[in-house]
């Protein structure tokens, strides 16, 4: 069966900073289709521009060139207020440093993409705590993150990733800091999610998590450009 | 949403104190209006009085006819002085110890 | 409304994170609004008595000046003052200081006629009627140890001591008015002083319509050129004038420090610490935008200026109203040999305290959101490689 392409990057080209002496070009005309509840892996060394292909999938940043299309709908010259309601419909990040916010309680800390929404406590608390209940966490929902370990931390900032129920889980080199049991952990419930209905990126230079059997296509990269892409 | 409801509480108890001063403050001018003010005014009209007794020593705000328009000092004539009877200090208060009392001798001489 | 509430939660939220910090901003910058409106309150309050109790005073004085100095007024002066259109009343008043050399005080000598009340509600006793007799104001009383049918000692111009019999003492309440005041009948006065007969100290004229009291000071000019008129609003100016001077004296010394504040809060605001700024990136990230970031600083900003200024606007009302201003009066008031001691009336003026509120709770919510704003327009991207 033939899935219809969620995400497509056509021809997008990335520089940063391009007025300035420093300027970087990170990606070279990248094209790259995303069929919907499949498992992409983004895989290459540092620099290669996995994370800056994400920040583009995502919405997160804007091509300097090219197109980015989601579900049908180009986002790339999309005004900042649909970008970013685009963005918190479909994606959801679970980011390499995780970026959870210090002395905030967990529960906080799950619902903040929540808040510019015109959703009442209750219903957002109810959220929240169902989802801090899946990943075995709502006995911890008081207590402030610093408090817990980090495989408790990395399952807060998937549930965090998950509040909107979004389309698309995008998660960049979320094994790094972890040990194998941990790195184990996680790709056994991103598994759970994909088999859920969720489409999964992951940018990632892990053999652990490319050479998972759960993920379907291993893009690779390197400097800027997709040299290859391996499809199981 | 309790730091909501802490802050929004605090806020409200201070704009109650803040209502109720200036609710007692409304009824303290209407008294002082009913009582005190019209029997100062009586007072000030029958005495023809012209100003305050606030500054004794100053030229013109105990009696301003008695200020020369020109005076050693002054900014320019007709400039008001910036302190009248002083400004930031006040004397020693004095104390008293020889009182003058005079009696009336027989005869009606002192 | 929902979304208010919920970023007024997160932006208290934050607050709460860096307590030590945001208290200190709240307690400082609410003792500085304490301080200014303290000084405004007072002021307006001192102004506002003296323009109540001054508009029963006469609305004309006329005083006569030779080269330049004040000099006494014959009564033809009040008959000619009399005969101009508009003139209600002319009445000579005979009056002088005292200087006290024993307190060294000055006292206001004042001759009255027959035909005043014998009693007041602000007298204990009566007013003198008869020759030798005298009513006290309370500070005088208060400096000479004088009670009720004491005798108070003064010196003439003769330099022969007389004896009068106090009648009569000015009550507390009317020391604003009368506080130096030696009341005498206006024969005991003028033989008192030495006056010649015939003349008065300054005239106080009367008029039925207050719109035509320059007009009528302008003829009182023409038609006696020696004179000098001082219309009511002109003395009720100087009073103003003393107390605005005053005050802005210390409104500019604490105005300055107003000034400080928000340069320390334009500086705090602007040198986001990395802690914030990341903050912030994260924010974006999840899914808030440019406006949610600055609605969270608009509000953070709010609650402090708003906490602040409600705080130190009590604090004023209290120490003003409530403490009799302890800390500034010596200022305002000034001071004199002997002063009044008067309770002040709680006149508050509404429209000042919305300026207030705007002029402190703006400049601080101001000097939070612009710089934010940098930071609000990151692309979220940054966040991807923090």
């Amino acid at each position: 069966m033939t899935m219809q392409p969620l995400i497509q990057a056509e021809l997008v080209n990335k520089i940063y900073h391009p007025k300035r002496p420093d300027a970087f070009h990170a990606l070279h005309d990248v094209s790259l289709t995303i069929t919907a509840q499949s498992v992409v892996a983004l895989k290459g060394p540092s620099g290669s521009g996995k994370t800056s292909l994400l920040s583009l999938l995502g919405g997160m940043a804007r091509p300097t060139s090219g197109r980015v299309v989601v579900a049908g709908r180009e986002i790339s010259r999309l005004p900042e207020r649909f970008l970013t309601g685009v963005r918190r419909k479909t994606f959801g990040f679970v980011f390499q440093q995780l970026q959870l916010i210090r002395n905030l309680p967990v529960l906080d800390n799950v619902l903040l993409p929540l808040y510019p929404l015109d959703l009442g406590p209750g219903e957002m608390r109810l959220r929240g705590m169902a989802l801090l209940e899946q990943f075995g966490l709502n006995d911890k929902a008081s207590r402030r993150i610093e408090q817990l370990s980090g495989g408790e931390q990395q399952r807060v900032a998937i549930a965090r990733a998950l509040i909107n129920d979004p389309q698309v889980l995008i998660a960049d080199e979320p094994t790094a800091h972890l040990d194998n049991r941990l790195a184990e952990e996680f790709l056994e419930i991103l598994q759970t999610l994909n088999e859920q209905g969720r489409t999964i990126i992951i940018a990632t230079h892990d053999p652990v998590v490319f050479n998972h059997n759960f993920v379907q296509t291993v893009v690779n990269m390197h400097d800027g450009k997709i040299t290859g892409t391996t499809s199981r | 949403m309790m730091y909501c409801r802490m802050f929004l509480g605090t806020i409200l108890l201070l704009l109650s104190v803040t209502t109720g001063i200036f609710f007692w403050a409304d009824r303290q001018v209407a008294t002082q209006a009913q009582s005190l003010t019209s029997a100062r005014r009586e007072m000030v009209r029958q005495l023809q009085l012209t100003d305050l007794a606030i500054w004794t020593e100053a030229r013109y705000s105990r009696h301003p006819s008695q200020a020369d328009l020109f005076t050693p000092f002054q900014e320019f004539p007709g400039a008001l002085e910036h302190f009248p009877a002083g400004s930031l200090l006040a004397p020693p208060s004095f104390n008293l110890n020889t009182q003058l009392k005079v009696a009336l001798r027989a005869g009606g001489k002192s | 409304m929902k979304r208010h509430l919920k970023i007024l939660e997160h932006a208290l939220s934050s607050l709460r994170r860096r307590t030590g910090k945001s208290l200190a901003i709240i307690v400082v910058y609410a003792f500085t609004i304490a301080v200014l409106a303290s000084v405004l309150f007072l002021t307006h309050a001192l102004r506002t008595e003296a323009n109540l109790l001054l508009t029963a005073a006469p609305d004309l004085i006329v005083q006569r000046q030779i080269a330049g100095r004040h000099e006494l007024v014959p009564y033809q002066y009040a008959e000619t003052i009399r005969q101009l259109p508009g003139v209600a009343n002319v009445q000579p008043r005979l009056w002088g200081y005292y200087y006290d050399a024993l307190t060294k005080a000055n006292y206001t000598l004042m001759g009255v006629d027959q035909g005043l009340p014998a009693e007041w509600p602000l007298i204990e006793g009566r007013m003198p009627e008869d020759i030798a007799e005298c009513a006290v104001g309370a500070g005088v009383a208060a400096v000479r140890g004088l009670r009720l049918d004491d005798d108070l000692a003064l010196i003439d111009s003769s330099n022969i001591g007389r004896i009068f019999t106090v009648t009569g003492i000015f009550q507390p309440e009317s020391s604003l008015l009368a506080n130096d005041l030696v009341v005498m009948t206006t024969e005991e006065l003028r033989d008192f002083f030495g006056f010649a007969d015939g003349q008065a100290t300054d005239l106080a004229v009367r008029i039925y319509n207050p719109r035509e009291i320059d007009v009528i000071a302008r003829k009182i000019k023409r038609e006696l050129p020696e004179t000098r008129p001082i219309t009511r609003s002109e003395i009720v100016r100087t009073y103003d004038a003393v107390f605005n001077w005053r005050s802005g004296m210390l409104l500019t010394v604490f105005a300055s420090a107003l000034v400080a504040f928000c340069i320390l809060a334009w500086d705090k605001a602007t040198g986001l610490s990395a802690e914030e700024r990341r903050e912030i990136g994260i924010l974006k990230a999840i899914g808030w935008d440019t406006a949610d970031i600055l609605l969270l600083k608009f509000w953070e900003g709010v609650a402090v200026a708003l906490t602040a200024f409600l705080l130190g606007l009590v604090g004023a009302l209290v120490h003003v109203f409530l403490l009799g201003a302890p800390l500034l009066s010596a200022v305002i008031k000034g001071w004199s040999v002997i002063f009044p001691d008067f309770e002040l009336t709680p006149y508050l003026d509404l429209y000042q305290v919305c300026i207030l509120a705007f002029l402190t709770i703006t400049p601080y919510v101001v000097s939070t959101v612009i710089p934010s704003w940098k930071a609000a327009v990151t692309d979220p991207d940054s966040v991807m490689r923090m």
